[in-house]
């Protein structure tokens, strides 16, 4: 058993000072409380280490926001040059605007882009446009997607009123006859519809969109006079240096970036059509640390070397290798382990195990080996796992199949 | 079912009926203490309306207030009716007792959750909160391979405690990893994020559900606070 004592000690300080010790998706309860560490020291490449020292190879990449690895030498080179010159100021710093060149010349259908510094900041704001263009109220999501922190979308239980949601319409992932239904019954009146580039839910596998999926929703929209918003802030940057979008051959009229942007620097942005241009002017939008030059710079070194590199090939090559080798190593011990969604962020479904009970006991006989993959979460590829770290991976996920074979006997 | 002094009542009633029914496992004579809906705003414990309590009535039992059974049943069956306030009697002191052992853990989380279960079956937000779920939840105690009690949705559709352990494979699991822990828990002493991070007690399977009926059984405890 790997040592978590520092780890249980800084949980119990925090606990008294912050509520539920940590919270939202990294709170130890939605993960793997007594096999994850609490809290991290450092982290490098594809690998990071907790307080107690504990090495872990990484499946997780802060949750997608790191994409070229941890501390990559480049990225933090331009950020040290930047910090030095300051981070914030009364006026924004050049690099906003270079940055809002280089995006608008990466993804394809983008005129404009704003910055802020989460997802959630900007996928409210883009459904705001939304209705600031079209001046109609309902907003349409699928069923389980994530979409951030905000009252409209959030996934936790507490805090909510019955009007935070009620210009809000679900319809299950690629079931195209509910979202026609819902044009049909609301009629002149959905300003936006908010889809993920793929179903990717916590707690269930991925769902890639069916055939025809994107043209469909594509097409509603512009018959009914809807903006099609991509949320593209979990995998942005991990399918196409473009936009996800590219990947599915679709054109959204908004998107909505951040984790992989920064590289684990804090940023979001939203990048936009010609045509909502003026709306967007016309909807408030600022925060107090926003104008971040710090980050900018990191989201500008980022995309550069994505758009160089081409970075989303890579870590779909990286990925692919990866699954298809973790679900052949499953199928030796008999199990029937599928990689859902695209390979660069996959999330590992047992065939039957609806309840979890399997990958959450693999995951944990994995995490003694020091392999970081979450039960319940896609996990992510990044440009930082070289092939020596993914095999290495590989035999000690060998390990954890071992003792799972074992312990079920 | 309104959404205030009825629910409230019923959910009461319901709680003391399964923790009288946990408490008394070892002897099969105590009466069965089922609540049913009596008049209006009257609930019976047992079909034979021999100990009635108005709304009211039962909810000054909760918080430990004075509160008498309607005088015009319990006249018609003054043995049955003692007898039943007997065992409501033994309840209450026993759940003051706080003794710390297997038997009370039992008690305190069949009180707790069958209320839990209530407001899961007719409390406008609890009921949305759950959708579709249907169980089984099972709690256990550390190093004890049956369950201590299961929450499920029964063949009506409603949910509601069992002591049988569950044909099926549980939904979701919590086990305690003492029998101190659990009651604490029960009186809503441990923060679930920090109790579940701190290894008080572990949590398995679909975890979504587990975070519903948490949340379900705060709002039940927040307008029934368990004051013993």
């Amino acid at each position: 058993m790997r040592s978590q004592n520092k780890s249980e000690i800084l949980f119990k300080r925090a606990s008294r000072v912050i509520p539920g010790g940590t919270y939202g998706h990294i709170a130890p309860a939605s993960g793997l409380p007594r096999h994850f560490a609490h809290f991290c020291s450092t982290g490098q490449g594809a690998f990071f280490q907790d307080v107690d020292g504990n090495e872990w190879i990484d499946f997780m990449c802060a949750y997608g926001a790191v994409l070229h690895g941890y501390q990559h030498p480049r990225i933090e080179e331009a950020v040290e040059k930047q910090r030095k010159l300051g981070s914030i100021f009364n006026h924004p710093n050049e690099v906003v605007v270079e940055l809002a060149e280089k995006l608008t010349q990466m993804v394809d259908f983008a005129s404009w882009s704003v910055f802020a510094k989460n997802g959630s900041d900007l996928t409210t704001w883009a459904i705001r446009v939304a209705r600031e263009q079209t001046k109609r109220s309902l907003v349409v999501k699928a069923v389980g997607a994530y979409h951030g922190v905000d009252a409209w979308c959030d996934p936790g239980l507490g805090g909510r009123i019955d009007s935070d949601r009620s210009d809000v319409v679900e319809f299950e992932w690629n079931k195209l006859n509910q979202l026609e239904d819902i044009f049909k019954k609301s009629k002149n009146k959905v300003a936006a519809v908010i889809l993920t580039p793929y179903h990717h839910a916590a707690f269930a596998p991925s769902e890639m969109p069916i055939e025809g999926f994107w043209s469909q929703v594509r097409r509603l929209c512009t018959e009914n006079g809807s903006l099609l918003i991509l949320d593209d802030v979990r995998a942005g940057w991990r399918l196409h240096e473009g936009g996800s979008h590219r990947f599915f051959n679709f054109t959204p009229d908004m998107s909505v970036f951040s984790k992989a942007l920064g590289n684990g620097y804090a940023i979001s942005a939203c990048v936009g059509i010609e045509a909502v241009k003026g709306a967007a002017s016309e909807v408030f939008l600022t925060g107090s640390c926003w104008n971040d030059a710090v980050a900018m710079r990191a989201a500008l070194t980022s995309i550069t070397m994505c758009e160089e590199k081409n970075v989303p090939q890579s870590v779909m090559k990286k990925g692919q290798f990866f699954c298809e080798r973790l679900e052949e190593l499953a199928k030796k011990f008999n199990y029937s382990l599928k990689m859902t969604g695209p390979p660069s962020m996959p999330y590992p479904w047992f065939e039957g195990d609806e309840n979890l009970f399997l990958i959450q006991k693999f995951c944990q006989l994995a995490s003694k080996q020091g392999l970081y993959f979450h039960p319940h979460h896609n996990w992510f590829i990044s440009d930082a796992h070289d092939q020596k770290s993914l095999e290495r991976a590989l035999e000690l996920a060998g390990r954890a199949f071992e003792e799972l074979d074992s312990s079920l006997v | 079912m309104d959404q205030g002094t009825s629910l409230q009542a019923w959910a009461v009633a319901r709680s003391i009926f399964k923790g009288c029914s946990a408490l008394s496992r070892r002897s099969k004579k105590i009466p069965s203490l089922e609540p049913h809906n009596c008049e209006v705003k009257f609930l019976s414990f047992g079909p034979k309306e021999d100990v009635v309590f108005s709304e009211e009535n039962i909810l000054n039992l909760h918080k430990g207030s004075f509160a008498l059974p309607e005088f015009r049943f319990w006249i018609k069956y003054p043995f049955s009716a003692f007898q039943k306030i007997k065992t409501l009697q033994k309840f209450g002191s026993y759940l003051k007792s706080k003794e710390e052992n297997l038997e009370y853990l039992i008690v305190l989380l069949a009180t707790c959750l069958e209320a839990t279960a209530v407001y899961m079956n007719h409390h406008a937000q609890c009921m949305k909160l759950l959708g579709n779920e249907k169980g089984p939840v099972c709690f256990f105690l550390k190093d004890i391979d049956d369950p201590l009690i299961t929450l499920t949705m029964n063949v009506n559709a409603c949910w509601d405690t069992t002591f049988e352990t569950p044909e099926i494979e549980p939904r979701v699991k919590l086990s305690f990893d003492s029998i101190n822990t659990g009651i604490l828990s029960c009186l809503g002493q441990i923060n679930p994020l920090v109790g579940s991070a701190l290894g008080n007690y572990q949590v398995e399977g679909y975890l979504p559900l587990m975070d519903k009926v948490g949340y379900c059984s705060r709002l039940t405890a927040r307008d029934l606070p368990l004051t013993i």
